[in-house]
C-alpha cells in the first residue's frame, strides 16, 4: 500500500464527522421535500411555473406530465411471456504512454425470453479502433469523453439491432434495457460540434429504429443523483410572478438532497413515481426530433423514480429513463414496471435486473484481456519489423510497482 | 478419425495438468478417465487420468443460491455461463508414436494445448502392467483408493479379458498395499463388485 495512513488519521475522523453531518441534515429537510410535494401537487399553476421556467433555458429540472407528482403506482403484475434485452458496453481507453495507439469498444448483451423455459442467449459486439479516423481527432489522440460518447452510441446500436432482430421473430413484448442514462449528455467535455452532431445523428436514428419496433425502450440509472423533481419542488414554492429567483439561485434546492432520498421515503415497495419530463440542455435534440408516425411525438427525455425493492424496510430507489413515445404509452410502462422489479428479485438482497447484470458480465474487461489484446498487437507490428516502444514514464511506471504473485499449487 | 478435443489446457508440470472446458455432458470427461494432451511439438503426448472436476463459482451464484425461487430461465443460464470448469489429470505415462510409456514424461504440456480421450487401444497400451498404479499411490491430492477403482475400471474395458484383467490387478494391489490391510480390503471389495 503507498498511501501513508498514519498521516490521514485525523482527516478519516473529519471526514467521518462530515459525511455524518451531511447525513444527519439530509435526512431533517427530506420531510420539507415531502410536504412540498404533497403541496405541489395540489397546485393549478404548477403546470405553468414548469413552463415558464423551461422557457428560461437557465433552469434545469422536472416538468410534470399527465400523472400527479406526488402519484405512486404500484407494481402491475408481470406478464407472462415476454422478452427482455439488456445492453451494456465498456472500453480499453487510449493511452498516450503507450506504444499501440488504439481503443477497444465490448458491447455485450443479454436476451432472456421470460415464462420460455429456454436458456437465454448471449451476445459480445468487439470492435478495435485503430486506424487515423478512429484514434485521432483533429491530429490529436482521441479523448476519453469521446470514447465514451462513442461506446454509448454503440451501445444503442447494439440494442436496436437485437430488439429489431427479437420484436420481429417474437409474438411477445419486447423490453429494451440500457445500463444507465439513455441519452448522449455532453456539455463542456471539448468534443467538436462536428462530431457531437454525428454521434447525435447516429444515437437518434438508432431510437428512430427503435420507436418503429415498438419496444419498451429504458435506461436504467443505479444509484441516480440528481435533483431535477426538486428543482421543480423548490420552483412550486414561489409564486408565479416571483420565478426569477428561484430559476437564478445558485445553491441546490433542500439543501443538496437527492431526489433518491426523498422517494425512497415516498415509495412503497414496488411503487414507481410519477413521470416527468427533463428540461436540461442535453434533451434538445431529443425534444427536437419528431416522430412523424407516432403522431409527431418525440424522444424527449423522460424520468420515473422506481422502488425496485419488495422489502419495506430496505427500499432501493433507481431512476428509470425513456424516451416520450414510452412515457405516453400506458401498456409500454406497465410492462417497464413489471419487468424491472420482477427481474430485480433474483438476487438474494441485492436489487438490480438480473438481464442488466449479465450484460454487464459480458461487456466487461478485464485487465488479462488488455495484454491479450496488447500481446496480439505486438506481435502483428513485430510481423512487419515495428518493435512498438513504451513511453519512458510507462516502462518506470511497470517496473516500480508492487506485482501481485499468483498462488499456484 | 482425429480424437474429440474436450478442453484447452490452464497449466501443468510433469506429474500433473489441469484444462478448462465447458460444463460437463454425459459423455464429456468424468472422473477416473483416461486422457492425453501434445507434448515436445506434439511428437509425443503425456497420458493421465482425470482426478477431480472443480466448478467454480462466482459472487452472482451465491446470491441467486440465496433466493427462494429462481426461475428455470436463470437456472439454464447459469449452467451455460463461462464459467471456469476446472479439470485435474494426474499424469501416468506418455506415448511417442505407438510406444506407450508409464511414468512422467520428459516436458510438461504447453498452455492451451487441446486435452483429448485416449483410444482403447492407448489405454490398453499404458495399463497392460499395473506399474502405473504407483503413480496414483504417490499422488498427495488424489482421492487415490476411490480413483484407483475407477482406473482399474476404464482400464478393464480396453482389456479382451476384463474379469482376469480385474483379478489379476487385485494380485498387485495386494503386493503394493500389503501392510494396509483394511484399505485394500475396501478396494478389492469394490473390484469384485465389478466383476
Amino acid at each position: 500500500m503507498s498511501i501513508n495512513i498514519q498521516a490521514i488519521t485525523h482527516q478519516i475522523q473529519d471526514a467521518g464527522n462530515a459525511i455524518a453531518d451531511r447525513i444527519t441534515q439530509h435526512s431533517k429537510l427530506i420531510p420539507a421535500a415531502l410536504i412540498q410535494l404533497n403541496a405541489a401537487s395540489a397546485m393549478q399553476d404548477l403546470h405553468a411555473k414548469a413552463e415558464i421556467a423551461a422557457a428560461s433555458r437557465e433552469w434545469s429540472g422536472a416538468k410534470p406530465t399527465g400523472e400527479n407528482v406526488a402519484a405512486t403506482f404500484p407494481c402491475p403484475a408481470q406478464t407472462p411471456r415476454a422478452t427482455v434485452i439488456a445492453v451494456d458496453g465498456s472500453q480499453i481507453y487510449p493511452d498516450k504512454h503507450s506504444a499501440l495507439q488504439y481503443y477497444l469498444l465490448n458491447i455485450g448483451a443479454f436476451i432472456i425470453q421470460i415464462g420460455s423455459g429456454e436458456a437465454p442467449t448471449v451476445v459480445r459486439n468487439t470492435v478495435l479502433a485503430a486506424s487515423n479516423e478512429d484514434v485521432l481527432v483533429d491530429g490529436r489522440m482521441v479523448t476519453v469523453p469521446l470514447v465514451n460518447l462513442r461506446r454509448t452510441v454503440a451501445e444503442m446500436e447494439g440494442l436496436t439491432e437485437l430488439s429489431l432482430d427479437t420484436g420481429t421473430a417474437s409474438p411477445h413484448p419486447v423490453v429494451s434495457l440500457i445500463d444507465g442514462p439513455i441519452a448522449l449528455r455532453t456539455q463542456g467535455e471539448g468534443i467538436s460540434a462536428r462530431e457531437t452532431g454525428y454521434l447525435y445523428n447516429r444515437h437518434l436514428k438508432a431510437m428512430d429504429r427503435l420507436a418503429d419496433c415498438d419496444c419498451a425502450l429504458a435506461g436504467y440509472v443505479d444509484q441516480p443523483g440528481g435533483s431535477p423533481v426538486l428543482n421543480l419542488l423548490w420552483l412550486s414554492s414561489f409564486e408565479i410572478d416571483a420565478l426569477d429567483v428561484a430559476i437564478e439561485a445558485k445553491e441546490p434546492p433542500f439543501g443538496g438532497v437527492s431526489d433518491r432520498a426523498v422517494f425512497q421515503k415516498h415509495l412503497g415497495p414496488g411503487e414507481r413515481s410519477a413521470i416527468f419530463q427533463t428540461t436540461s440542455g442535453w434533451n434538445e435534440p431529443y425534444r427536437k426530433r419528431t416522430l412523424q408516425e407516432r403522431a409527431n411525438q418525440t424522444h424527449s427525455i423522460h424520468i420515473f423514480y422506481l422502488n425496485v425493492s419488495l422489502v419495506a424496510e430496505t427500499p432501493v430507489v433507481v431512476r428509470v429513463e425513456i424516451p416520450e413515445w414510452i412515457a405516453t404509452n400506458p401498456e409500454q410502462i406497465a410492462l417497464l414496471h413489471a419487468t424491472l422489479v420482477s427481474q430485480s428479485q433474483y438476487t438474494a438482497g441485492v436489487h438490480y435486473p438480473y438481464a442488466l447484470a449479465r450484460a454487464d458480465g459480458e461487456a466487461v474487461i478485464q485487465t488479462q484481456d488488455r495484454t491479450v489484446v496488447e500481446n496480439m498487437l505486438t506481435r502483428e507490428l513485430l510481423k512487419k519489423n515495428i518493435v512498438p516502444h513504451k513511453s519512458a514514464k510507462l516502462k518506470l511506471k511497470g517496473s516500480t510497482r508492487p506485482k501481485r504473485r499468483k498462488k499456484r499449487r | 478419425m482425429s480424437p474429440i478435443q474436450i478442453g484447452q489446457l490452464l497449466h501443468s508440470s510433469i506429474q500433473s495438468f489441469t484444462f478448462g472446458c465447458a460444463i460437463p455432458k454425459p459423455e464429456m470427461p468424468h472422473f477416473g478417465a483416461f486422457v492425453k494432451v501434445p507434448i515436445q511439438n506434439g511428437t509425443a503426448h503425456a497420458i493421465g487420468t482425470i482426478y477431480n472436476i472443480v466448478l467454480e463459482d462466482d459472487d452472482l451464484v451465491r446470491q441467486i443460491v440465496g433466493n427462494q425461487d429462481t426461475p428455470i430461465e436463470i437456472i439454464q443460464d447459469q449452467r451455460q455461463r463461462q464459467m471456469p470448469i476446472e479439470v485435474s489429470v494426474l499424469t501416468l505415462g506418455y506415448m511417442q508414436g505407438t510406444k506407450v510409456r508409464t511414468g512422467l514424461p520428459p516436458q510438461p504440456p504447453l498452455t492451451l494445448s487441446h486435452i483429448a480421450l485416449c483410444e482403447h487401444t492407448e489405454i490398453a497400451a499404458l495399463t497392460s502392467d499395473f506399474n502405473f498404479l504407483r503413480l496414483i499411490f504417490q499422488a498427495s491430492d488424489a482421492p487415490t483408493d476411490e480413483l484407483t477403482v475407477r482406473v482399474l475400471e476404464q482400464a478393464a474395458q480396453a482389456h479382451p479379458n476384463r474379469a482376469q484383467y480385474l483379478r489379476t490387478a487385485g494380485q498387485y494391489l495386494a503386493q503394493l498395499m500389503g501392510n494396509d490391510f483394511q484399505r485394500l480390503d475396501t478396494i478389492l471389495r469394490r473390484l469384485e463388485s465389478l466383476l
